[in-house]
């Protein structure tokens, strides 16, 4: 995965038609500086300083040849997908993640003793986190008879109706005839 | 001198208008290059425009002089710094410069 700040230098230093024609050149292979400024119409400074950007972007590569500077194209990075380019980690999601396991480890931490669910929470949010966790108990896709799935309840917390109602009205499980399966 | 410095003048329109055409032309980068050209004959025009008056013409031949070394020094602390945008800046600025001075010689040997 390419890191956001190397995509992001790579699609500024792209936004612009100079140095996308100067990629174009380069796609047919490696070209002395002087010539690419002929090519282009670009003075020696301003191809100079087209080039070290596409340099510092990683997108072009140079070696000198006596007194000249021979640009070519890094095929390794040009050949990226766009969705390569973009797909990276982003850092503000992970962080959010993070945050949100964070608090999903307080809320479990302070309602179970262990497998025993202490009370269930008045406040939706942490209520959902403790009925997903007991959830865990069930296979999804598995269909269970009312009797079963009410005594697995039980055993992690007595008030098993309300668990089981408010299991259904979150949309954890569904109920058919009296028979219950886990849905998420 | 009046011919010169309408042909400076003339020069910074030309340079502005092509700055324009680059922007639109999705060039920012040589838009900025050729505006900070444009500029040169723009501050040459009016220096020397003042030094006509004052009857003063070697003075503005003295005022390129002193130009050249400031943007001169100005581009040996860019490549120090190795800074590719002000080296552009410096070099684009000198070499204008290069080419006001080739016309004022020419002007005053008409």
């Amino acid at each position: 995965m390419m890191e956001r700040e190397t995509a992001i230098r790579i699609f500024k230093c792209l936004s612009d038609a100079s140095r996308l024609n100067i990629l174009s050149v380069l796609q047919s292979g490696e070209a002395y500086g002087e010539l690419l400024a002929e090519k282009l119409g670009l003075s020696a400074s301003t191809l100079s300083f087209h080039m070290k950007k596409l340099e510092e972007a990683g997108l072009v590569t140079s070696r000198k040849d006596q007194y000249y500077t021979v640009y070519a194209l890094d095929q390794a990075l040009t050949k990226l997908r766009l969705s390569e380019l973009i797909g990276g980690e982003n850092p503000q999601e992970d962080e959010t993640q993070k945050r949100e396991e964070a608090y999903r480890k307080k809320v479990l931490d302070a309602f179970f003793d262990g497998e025993k669910l202490r009370q269930i929470p008045v406040q939706r949010k942490k209520k959902l986190i403790v009925l997903q966790k007991i959830a865990e108990n069930f296979t999804p896709g598995k269909v269970y008879e009312e009797a079963v799935l009410s005594g697995m309840i039980e055993q992690i917390h007595p008030d098993y109706c309300t668990i089981r109602r408010d299991m259904i009205s979150e949309g954890i499980l569904t109920r058919e005839n009296g028979r219950y399966t886990r849905v998420k | 001198m009046e011919r010169f410095i309408n042909e400076l003048r003339a020069e910074n329109a030309a340079l502005n208008k092509k700055a324009a055409q680059l922007r639109a032309e999705s060039k920012g980068d040589e838009a900025v290059f050729c505006t900070v050209r444009a500029n040169v004959y723009d501050i040459c025009a009016t220096v020397c425009g003042v030094q006509a008056k004052r009857g003063n013409i070697d003075g503005f031949a003295a005022m390129l002089t002193r130009f050249e070394g400031e943007w001169g020094a100005a581009l040996e602390a860019a490549k120090k710094q190795n800074d590719a945008k002000k080296i552009c800046v410096e070099e684009t600025k000198l070499e204008a410069l290069a080419d006001v001075r080739a016309r004022f010689r020419a002007a005053r040997a008409e």
